[in-house]
C-alpha cells in the first residue's frame, strides 16, 4: 500500500510531467523543418513522445487522485514507506556537489591531485575522520588510477597548472 | 562448423583469456560488494571498452556479467545482504547455513549449482538464439518498430509494481534518445547549442548516470555505511556428486524456471530465483527445512539466477531487446562498437555472436576456478569501510567517463542524469525502462520513419503489416492490462481497511 506521502508525490509529479510534455511538444514543434526528413520530420517522434508522456501522466494523475479519495490507511513498519528527510536528500546531493567541484578543479589542479582530493572528500563525506590513513588512501588511489589511465590505457589526462608553474610545458 | 571456429578463435587469444580472467574477477568482486550490482559493475567498465576490439569488449562485459552472479551470493550467505538483486532469495537458507557453521557448504552449493545452471543456460542460448533470429529476419521495418515498443511495454509492465510509472520512464528514455542530430534530415534536436550533444548522449554516459551515480546517492541517503563481517573467512566446500544428485530436483526446477524467465524481457534473475525457491519448497520431501538452512533452498535460486544470466541474452541477441539491466549494458557495449543487436547480427558479425558464446563458456569455467580461490580476498574487500569503496567507485566512474572523449561535459552529464535518475527512484519510478528507451530509441525511430517512407506517409502500414498489427495489439493489451492491474488491488483498500 502506498502511503499518502507517495500519493501526494505522485500528484505533483504527474502535474509536473504534464507541463514537461507540453514544453517538449513546443520544443519539438520549433525544430527546423527539412525536406530530407521524409513524411515524418525530425519532430515526428518527439511529438509522439510528448503526447504519450502527457497521456500517461494524466493516467498517473487520475490514479493518484482516485487513491487519495479512498484515503488509504498507513501501514506501519515498511522500510520503503518510511519518509526520507529533506536532510537525507541534501546529503545525497552533496555527492553531486563533490563531483561538480572535481570537474571544475580538473583543468586547474590536474588529474592526480583532483582525484586525490575527490577520494579524501568522499571518505570524509561518508563519515570517516581525517587521519593519515585517509590521506594515504587518497594519494595511493589517485596514483593507481593515474597509472591505469595514463600509462596502461594511454589516455592523456589533464595536467593542470603544474607544468606551466614549473616550466615543464612541452 | 565455421561458427564453431569463431568460438574457438575467440577464446584462444591471449587478449580474450585476459579479458575473461579480469572480467570474472571484477564481476565476482562487484557482485559481492553490496550496492554494486552486476549492471553497475559492467557499466563502470564500459568506458574502458572504447579502446578495445569489439570482441574483446564483449568478452570482458559478459565475463563480468557471469562472475557477478556468483559474487552476489557471497554476502547473501555470509552477511545476510545480497550483493545483487538476484541473490536475494539465497539469503533465506544461505545465511541460516552460515549460522550453523556451514558457510563453506552453502558457498560451494552456490558456486557449483550456479556453474551447472550457467552451462545449461548457455546451451539453451546457443540452441535457440539463431532460430529465433532467423524468425526475426522475416520482420519488416514496421514490425521492428512495433517490437521495440513491445519490448519497452513488457519491461515497463513487469519490472515494477507501477507499470504506468514504468511506461513514463520508457517514454523519458526514448526522449533522451532523440537528443542529437536527426539521422535522416541532419536537423539538430534539443542540443541547446552545445556541440557535445550533436552526436547524441553516449549510451555509456546514460548507463553510468542511471545505474552508478544514482546508486551512490541512494546509498548516501540511506546512510548504511558499515558492513559487519566477523570471524575467519570460511573454506569453500565443493559438494560431492552424490550431494548434487540428491539435489537434482531443485536444480531441474531452477533450469526450467530460469530458461522461461530469461526468455521473457523484464522478468529477470530475482523473479526466477524466488519462483524456483518456492517451487523447490513445494516439490521438496522436507519442505519444513526451508528457511532453516536447507541446501535445496540455496541451490534452487542460485541455479535459476545463473540460468537467467545466459538465457536473458536470447531476446537481446535475436530481437535486440534487452530484458534486464545487465543485458541492457551488454547491448550498450555492442552499440558503442557500432554493432546493432538483432537478427542481422548473426549474418553481419557471426564472429562476435559465436565468439561471445565461446567467451561465456570460458567465463563460466573461470567463475568455477576463480570462485574457489578468490573467496578470501573478496571477503577482505567486503570488509573494507564503505566510505573508501564509495570514493573509489566515484573516482573510477568520473575518470572512466572523462577518458572517453576527454570531456568534462560528459562528467557533468552523468551527474545530471544521476540526479534525474535519483529523483525518479525516490518517486518509485523503475529505471530499467528508461535505459531501454535510450538503447532502443534509434531502432524504434529509424524503423518508424523507414516504414513511412515505404508507405509514402500512410500510417495504415502499421495495421496492414500482419506481424506489426499483432505486435501493436500486444502492446495495447499490455498497456490496458498494466493500468487495470495497477488500479484493481487499490479498489479493495477501503474494505481491507
Amino acid at each position: 500500500m502506498q502511503s499518502n506521502r507517495f500519493l501526494k508525490g505522485d500528484t505533483i509529479t504527474a502535474v509536473a510531467l504534464i507541463a514537461f510534455a507540453g514544453i517538449f511538444w513546443v520544443a519539438a514543434d520549433r525544430l527546423p523543418k527539412s525536406a530530407l526528413g521524409g513524411g515524418v520530420g525530425a519532430d515526428g517522434l518527439p511529438k509522439f513522445l510528448a503526447v504519450a508522456l502527457g497521456l500517461l501522466s494524466l493516467i498517473l494523475l487520475v490514479q493518484s487522485l482516485l487513491r487519495k479519495e479512498q484515503k488509504p490507511t498507513e501501514e506501519p513498519g515498511s522500510d520503503e514507506d518510511k519518509p526520507i528527510s529533506l536532510y537525507a536528500h541534501m546529503t545525497s546531493l552533496g555527492i553531486l556537489v563533490i563531483g561538480g567541484i572535481s570537474v571544475l578543479l580538473l583543468p586547474i589542479l590536474g588529474y592526480t591531485a583532483t582525484i586525490a582530493l575527490l577520494l579524501v572528500a568522499m571518505a570524509l563525506y561518508h563519515g570517516q575522520k581525517f587521519t593519515w590513513t585517509v590521506a594515504i588512501y587518497g594519494v595511493l588511489g589517485a596514483v593507481l588510477l593515474y597509472l591505469v589511465f595514463e600509462k596502461v590505457l594511454a589516455v592523456p589526462m589533464p595536467e593542470g597548472i603544474w607544468p606551466g608553474l614549473f616550466g615543464l610545458q612541452s | 562448423m565455421q561458427n564453431f571456429h569463431y568460438m574457438i578463435d575467440a577464446i584462444t587469444s591471449w587478449s580474450a583469456l585476459l579479458a575473461v580472467v579480469v572480467g570474472v574477477l571484477w564481476g565476482i568482486c562487484g557482485g559481492a560488494l553490496p550496492g554494486i550490482s552486476a549492471s553497475i559493475a559492467m557499466a563502470l567498465l564500459l568506458p574502458f571498452t572504447f579502446s578495445l576490439e569489439p570482441m574483446t569488449a564483449m568478452i570482458l562485459l559478459s565475463s563480468v556479467y557471469i562472475g557477478a552472479e556468483y559474487g552476489g551470493s557471497i554476502p547473501a550467505i555470509l552477511i545476510r545482504t545480497p550483493g545483487t538483486n538476484s541473490a536475494a532469495a539465497t539469503v533465506f537458507d544461505g545465511y541460516e547455513m552460515h549460522k550453523q557453521g556451514k558457510s563453506g557448504e552453502a558457498l560451494g552449493l552456490s558456486l557449483v549449482g550456479g556453474t551447472i545452471g550457467s552451462l545449461v543456460g548457455l546451451l539453451v542460448l546457443i540452441g535457440f538464439t539463431e532460430p529465433l533470429s532467423r524468425f526475426a529476419l522475416l520482420f519488416t521495418p514496421a514490425a521492428y518498430f512495433a517490437i521495440g515498443l513491445l519490448g519497452i511495454s513488457v519491461v515497463a509492465s513487469l519490472s515494477s509494481d507501477a507499470p504506468v510509472k514504468g511506461l513514463i520512464a520508457g517514454v523519458l528514455g526514448l526522449g533522451l534518445a532523440t537528443i542529437g542530430t536527426d539521422p535522416l534530415s541532419g536537423v539538430a534536436r534539443f542540443t541547446f547549442g552545445r556541440a557535445e550533444l550533436l552526436g547524441g548522449i553516449s549510451v555509456a554516459v546514460v548507463m553510468i548516470g542511471i545505474f552508478a551515480v544514482s546508486e551512490l546517492m541512494i546509498q548516501r541517503q540511506s546512510g548504511d555505511h558499515e558492513v559487519d563481517v566477523t570471524g575467519t573467512p570460511p573454506k569453500l566446500v565443493i559438494p560431492s556428486l552424490k550431494t548434487l544428485w540428491d539435489l537434482r530436483v531443485p536444480q531441474i526446477i531452477g533450469w526450467i524456471i530460469g530458461t522461461i524467465e530469461g526468455a521473457v524481457p523484464g522478468a529477470g534473475g530475482s523473479v526466477a530465483a524466488f519462483m524456483s525457491y518456492n517451487e523447490a519448497r513445494r516439490w521438496s520431501k522436507e519442505p519444513e527445512k526451508f528457511g532453516k538452512g536447507s541446501p535445496e533452498g540455496v541451490i534452487a535460486p542460485e541455479t535459476a539466477n545463473n540460468v537467467v544470466a545466459s538465457t536473458a541474452l536470447m531476446p537481446t541477441l535475436s530481437f535486440g531487446i534487452p530484458g534486464s539491466n545487465s543485458t541492457a549494458v551488454l547491448l550498450g557495449g555492442l552499440l558503442i562498437h557500432g554493432l546493432q543487436p538483432g537478427p542481422l547480427l548473426f549474418s553481419t558479425h557471426p564472429d562476435v555472436v559465436y565468439g561471445l558464446f565461446g567467451a561465456m563458456f570460458m567465463a563460466i569455467a573461470a567463475m568455477f576456478v576463480l570462485g574457489t580461490v578468490i573467496l578470501g580476498p573478496v571477503i577482505w574487500l567486503v570488509r573494507r569501510p564503505k566510505p573508501y569503496l564509495q570514493g573509489a567507485i566515484f573516482a573510477l566512474l568520473i575518470s572512466g567517463i572523462y577518458s572517453i572523449d576527454d570531456s568534462a561535459f560528459d562528467v557533468g552529464l552523468i551527474l545530471l542524469i544521476g540526479l534525474v535518475s535519483y529523483v525518479l527512484r525516490v518517486l518509485k519510478f523503475p529505471t530499467l525502462p528508461m535505459v531501454l528507451g535510450v538503447v532502443l530509441g534509434f531502432m524504434i525511430e529509424s524503423n518508424y520513419r523507414r516504414s513511412l517512407l515505404i508507405s509514402r506517409g500512410d500510417h495504415m502500414i502499421f495495421l496492414r503489416d500482419p506481424a506489426c498489427a499483432v505486435l501493436l495489439c500486444l502492446v495495447a493489451l499490455m498497456l490496458v492490462t498494466s493500468v487495470w492491474r495497477e488500479m484493481r488491488p487499490r479498489k479493495r483498500t477501503p474494505k481491507e481497511a
